[in-house]
């Protein structure tokens, strides 16, 4: 009977990595709004687990931490002067009315509206303040509670509701109006 | 609660915000309940799309177009700043080239200019020849030999723009010692 070792750091992180990779590069998907970006800064969260998993033992939920710096994250990307140029000149290169295989059944008619209604419902999301845009992610899209994403965003509870019923009023009337 | 819940009220209790008496009233109210359901499936939908599908490349662009027209014209006006510099530059007294620094022929042309300057426009406007003369020859039936030499000196001094003293500064040097020393030149 051979006895089983047990996990080591590396297989923590492995672990957490695989669980929790393609949620944290959604979550800055959604936040940045640009998936090369948000890969980039995905890696830099799993990057800075490692360093911290080594050193802290005092943290409870590797999860709740993952997603603390990673919206933190986005944050700096998005401060940072040189993301907002480099977005513009890339936003430039871009193809309009990329072309898409459809993946319901219908009439081209019907996919051209539902195209439309995406775009937009994105073009809402996307005009959101963003500290509204972070709180209708955590809260509506990640599932995080209202505590939870208080803790996470450093806001109170109250902050959190009012936040969610402005960017869903926001977001609701983008849909009214498409 | 009399009346049914409004639509900003309904939009609250999906949100998670909320009273008691708005969820009681909710949970007995079929009308309320399906307006509820609406705005959930509403949501429901909403969220779909944004977890399943791409931003797409315009709703970037629609955001981040305004150009930055700005910087043309920054350039160019700091371009034109940096040419009027220049040229006005080259013209200012400082910036003038140095006599000494310059070739031994342009150098001469340089001082005849200046003497020539002197000697038509500078001297006559301050020195009248006419005064210039009178007070030498008054001076000369006045004074000694050697006042009347150094007026003399003076007057051809003046000519050639190296006048060695004014008014005001008498007694500064030896020069002006020799002409201001004198008591006659006093009540001359």
């Amino acid at each position: 009977m051979t006895e089983e070792k047990p996990p080591t750091r590396d297989d923590e992180c492995e672990r957490l990595y695989r669980k929790e990779s393609l949620r944290i590069a959604r979550l800055c998907r959604l936040i940045l709004m640009n998936q090369q970006d948000a890969e980039e800064v995905a890696q830099e969260v799993f990057l800075r687990l490692v360093r911290e998993h080594a050193v802290n033992h005092a943290i409870g939920s590797w999860e709740a931490w993952l997603t603390r710096v990673a919206v933190n994250a986005c944050r700096d990307r998005k401060r940072s002067a040189w993301w907002k140029l480099w977005n513009r000149n890339r936003a430039s290169e871009d193809t309009e009315g990329e072309l898409r295989i459809p993946t319901q059944s219908g009439t081209p008619e019907e996919h051209a509206l539902s195209r439309e209604r995406e775009r937009q419902l994105w073009r809402a999301f996307e005009a959101l303040p963003p500290r509204q845009r972070e709180v209708f992610v955590l809260r509506r899209l990640e599932g995080l509670s209202t505590e939870e994403t208080a803790t996470t965003l450093g806001l109170s509870d109250g902050s959190i509701k009012r936040h969610l019923f402005l960017a869903m009023r926001q977001m609701q009337k983008a849909l009214g109006e498409s | 609660m009399l009346g049914c819940l409004r639509d900003r009220t309904l939009l609250k209790l999906v949100a998670g915000d909320g009273t008691t008496a708005q969820r009681s009233h909710l949970a007995g109210c079929h009308r309320c309940q399906s307006q509820y359901q609406r705005l959930v499936r509403q949501f429901h939908v909403i969220e779909q799309i944004l977890l399943t599908t791409d931003p797409p490349a315009v709703v970037v662009r629609a955001r981040e177009r305004t150009p930055i027209w700005w910087v043309p014209a920054v350039a160019a006006f700091a371009c034109a700043l940096l040419l009027l510099s220049w040229q006005g530059g080259g013209q200012t007294p400082l910036n003038a080239p140095n006599v000494a620094s310059l070739a031994p022929s342009v150098q001469e042309d340089r001082e005849e200019e200046i003497s020539a300057f002197l000697a038509d426009a500078v001297t006559p406007a301050l020195f009248a020849g006419t005064e210039t003369e009178q007070a030498a020859s008054f001076a000369s039936r006045f004074l000694d030999d050697d006042h009347s030499i150094v007026l003399a000196e003076d007057s051809s001094l003046s000519h050639v723009g190296e006048w060695p003293c004014d008014e005001s500064d008498l007694f500064a040097s030896s020069e002006c010692e020799l002409v201001a020393g004198s008591d006659t030149l006093e009540e001359f």
